[in-house]
């Protein structure tokens, strides 16, 4: 557990030593805040109608574009400078074992999400102050960021794993980019192309969007949690396989 | 540490002093071996990764079927009430429910999603739901032939419709009884205000459990609003409405010698205008004696066209009750200063205790009702032994009881009394102050078993067509009055679940403000963090 807390600090801090991170920072703002623009230009249209849920779009979307390019990012560096640099044969030597290094890592990674949706409240706290004729319920946004942390830790692990398997950076970025696009074609798959009903109800744990429909709307499904959290812990259990597998081939 | 320790030479074994031909064979031993440990740990690492696979896939598939869900929403708007529960649990034979509703199609969506979670609780809920979703537009063959066992009309089955199976009986659910729109439009499809779906479910499956429904009778016959009117002032939706509610529907007219049918269980009389002859109003006041039950909304407080107080000689009715309708009408300042505006009150204040009222003080705020053009109930301060009264919704507390109209209809006289006194209320003759504008009542009859009950509200346009329509909880409001005074308590409280939209209003430089925050202002400072950190590091 020392162990643990140790590399997750040096992990955690190291993001905020890197420029990387505040160009990752940029571009999530970036689209974020355009997302948010767009939401909120529409909310503030006379002729459009009102909405019951004012930052689903926002969480929808951010999840579509914003996520799926910006994950990828903060997860590719790292295992993959670890075996690039050599300073993973450095680990290997010392008295940590190899799951305490991939679950620091994700830890780090995921404290680093979290960290870049923190300032996202502020576009909350925006349609809060101007919403008419009622404050929006802050039910169902809460219960949004918590589906985004969840469908962002399970997208981390995702690109855990992929950052495990080679020591190129820019590899490991476009195979996690290209998981979690394909993951998202699960909706399309089951809205447009697949006509049985028990296939669709098969896949439907893996269809992120289906998913949003409950944490958009305030509803917190144990069987979602359940999904992502055994689905993380499955990508971070290959993950210390493949290291360990690496380390073998080292 | 293992795989670094196997190319170590063993211990004891010095290589240094082999022979070459020893050295070499003991290498190749070496590496056969370590290749043979590679390859056995990788098999080992295969084994583990199926093994955690099907490990996962094992607690996601518990997980699927041992789950919660947590509503974060403000008005429980994905939870079934306690009752719906108590009521599915206590069914003897499964229900199958039928959705004829398609997830693609827009004008469903709204719906479709909110059935499917209301479906979900009630699964959860009771083993004894079956469900079964057929989309009538991918599934046209399926829904066709089903389309037909049930008995469907094609209207119904376009614009979507539930349907309920009991014991081989059939209980249809339409979108119309689903979905509350704003009808005004007289779009169909309008933009939904309210999903009505856990009552109207319930409502279905009470109908198929219970037995015989109660029958509201609908007095006329002394200018009451009729079931049959549809226009705006009209008692048609509110008939409807109960309809949908299990009950039946009737229409009796009070006329000479008349008595109350033996098998009313409740009479409503919505909005007399003509003066009840002594007999008449005798005839009800018996008919409450002997156990009977009757909802009086009361007509305008003055005639039609004139400034005449209206009287229609209830007093035998309401007199034993301790309840008085008074001769003037209720303003509210706070509406805009319009003749007819100010004489809309919107009611936010109930009794939080008695069973009509408590449902309305909602969860997170209290359910408006609005009651145009009405007037303020009394209570008698010492009601006679045996009578219980108490007001159930009550008029805002700066409402101004105004003894006479004229200066309220007359545009002129409004704006001189508002000129003179900034206020409506005119010292010394008009009172201001929260009302009762809805009493309920109850008292002990002959019959030991059933008590009289009755509640009076002060004026009958508030379950007018347009109101019903439009105001979400006047609907909540008729019901629960009906369904305490049928003694029908396990229907009371089902709420309508209405969404909380927003709008968001911003003055175009607001709204410049809100772009360079967050498109600009909160990207650059990123960027610009990331440059001094480069610096630093430059450094």
């Amino acid at each position: 557990m020392r162990n643990l807390l140790i590399l997750f600090h040096r992990e955690f801090a190291a993001y905020f030593k890197s420029t990387m991170a505040y160009v990752v920072m940029f571009f999530f703002f970036a689209v974020a805040g355009l997302i948010f623009w767009i939401r909120i230009s529409s909310l503030n249209n006379p002729q459009a109608p009102p909405m019951e849920y004012p930052m689903h779009f926002w969480f929808v979307w951010t999840l579509m574009f914003g996520l799926t390019f910006i994950i990828p990012a903060i997860t590719m560096r790292l295992l993959a400078e670890e075996m690039k640099s050599g300073t993973i044969e450095l680990l290997s030597t010392a008295p940590i074992r190899d799951a305490e290094i991939v679950l620091s890592k994700f830890l780090a990674a995921f404290a680093f999400y979290a960290v870049l949706l923190a300032p996202t409240a502020i576009y909350v706290l925006i349609i809060r102050e101007n919403a008419k004729p009622v404050k929006p319920d802050l039910g169902p946004i809460l219960s949004g960021y918590i589906g985004l942390l969840f469908v962002g830790g399970f997208f981390l692990s995702i690109g855990t794993l992929t950052s495990a398997f080679t020591r190129d950076q820019i590899v490991a970025y476009i195979s996690a980019a290209m998981a979690i696009i394909l993951l998202q074609m699960v909706f399309f798959l089951r809205s447009f192309i697949i006509e049985s009903e028990a296939w669709k109800e098969l896949l439907r744990p893996f269809d992120f969007f289906d998913n949003f429909q409950n944490f958009g709307r305030g509803v917190i499904d144990t069987r979602h949690i359940v999904f992502y959290l055994a689905t993380m812990a499955l990508m971070l259990f290959m993950s210390v396989q493949v290291l360990k597998w690496r380390k073998w081939k080292v | 540490m293992a795989q670094v320790e196997s190319l170590r030479p063993a211990p004891g074994n010095d290589g240094g002093k082999q022979p070459a031909g020893g050295a070499a064979a003991t290498a190749l031993s070496r590496i056969r071996d370590l290749r043979i440990r590679r390859g056995a740990a990788t098999a080992d690492r295969a084994v583990s990764l199926v093994l955690a696979a099907v490990v996962a896939v094992e607690i996601v598939f518990i997980g699927f079927n041992l789950y919660a869900r947590v509503d974060l929403t403000l008005v429980n708007a994905f939870t079934v009430s306690e009752k719906t529960a108590r009521i599915l649990n206590e069914l003897d034979e499964p229900v199958k429910v039928t959705v004829f509703y398609g997830e693609r199609y827009p004008a469903h969506a709204w719906a479709f999603q909110r059935i499917r979670d209301l479906l979900d609780e009630y699964r959860r809920a009771s083993k004894s739901v079956d469900i079964e979703y057929v989309d009538p537009y991918s599934k046209r063959e399926k829904a066709d032939l089903l389309r037909e066992k049930y008995g469907i009309s094609e209207v119904d089955f376009a614009s979507g419709v539930v349907v309920f199976t009991y014991k081989g009986q059939n209980k249809f659910v339409t979108d119309s009884q689903l979905v509350l729109r704003a009808r005004a439009t007289g779009d169909p499809y309008a933009a939904p205000q309210a999903f009505l779906g856990e009552e109207a479910f319930l409502s279905a499956i009470l109908s198929l459990i219970e037995g015989k429904k109660p029958v509201v009778y609908i007095q006329s016959g002394h200018m009451e609003s009729s079931i049959e009117d549809t226009s705006q002032i009209g008692f048609s939706f509110a008939a409807e409405r109960l309809r949908r509610d299990n009950f039946e529907v009737k229409r009796f007219e009070l006329k000479g010698e008349a008595v109350v049918p033996d098998d009313c269980d409740v009479l409503v009389v919505p909005g007399p205008e003509a003066v009840f002859a002594e007999t008449e109003a005798y005839s009800l006041r018996k008919y409450v004696d002997r156990g009977g039950r009757i909802l009086l909304l009361l007509p305008l407080a003055m005639e039609k066209g004139s400034l005449k107080p209206l009287d229609v000689k209830l007093d035998p009715v309401t007199d034993p009750f301790s309840i008085t309708a008074v001769g003037s009408i209720l303003v509210d300042p706070s509406n805009p200063p319009h003749p007819n505006l100010v004489l809309r009150i919107v009611v936010r204040d109930y009794n939080a205790e008695h069973p009509v009222s408590k449902p309305m003080t909602g969860q997170a705020e209290p359910k408006q009702i609005v009651l145009p053009f009405t007037r303020p109930l009394k209570i008698g301060e010492n009601p006679p032994e045996g009578i219980s009264v108490e007001a159930i919704a009550t008029s805002p507390p700066y409402s101004i009881k105004k003894a006479d109209i004229e200066d309220v209809v007359d545009g002129d006289k409004f704006e001189a009394v508002l000129g003179q006194f900034g206020t409506l209320a005119r010292p010394g003759r008009d009172e201001v102050s929260g009302f009762p504008v809805a009493v309920a009542a109850e008292r002990t009859t002959a019959r030991a078993d059933r008590r009289g009950r009755i509640i009076v509200v002060g004026n009958y346009l508030f379950a007018s067509n347009y109101l019903l329509m439009t105001e979400t909880y006047n609907v909540d409001f008729l019901l629960n009055a009906v369904n305490w005074l049928a003694e029908r308590e396990s229907h009371l409280g089902i709420e309508a679940k209405k969404p909380r939209e927003i709008s968001v209003r911003m003055t175009p430089a607001k709204m410049n403000h809100v772009f360079s925050l967050t498109v600009v202002i909160m990207p650059l400072t990123s960027l610009a963090f990331g440059v001094v950190v480069w610096i630093v590091r430059r450094r």
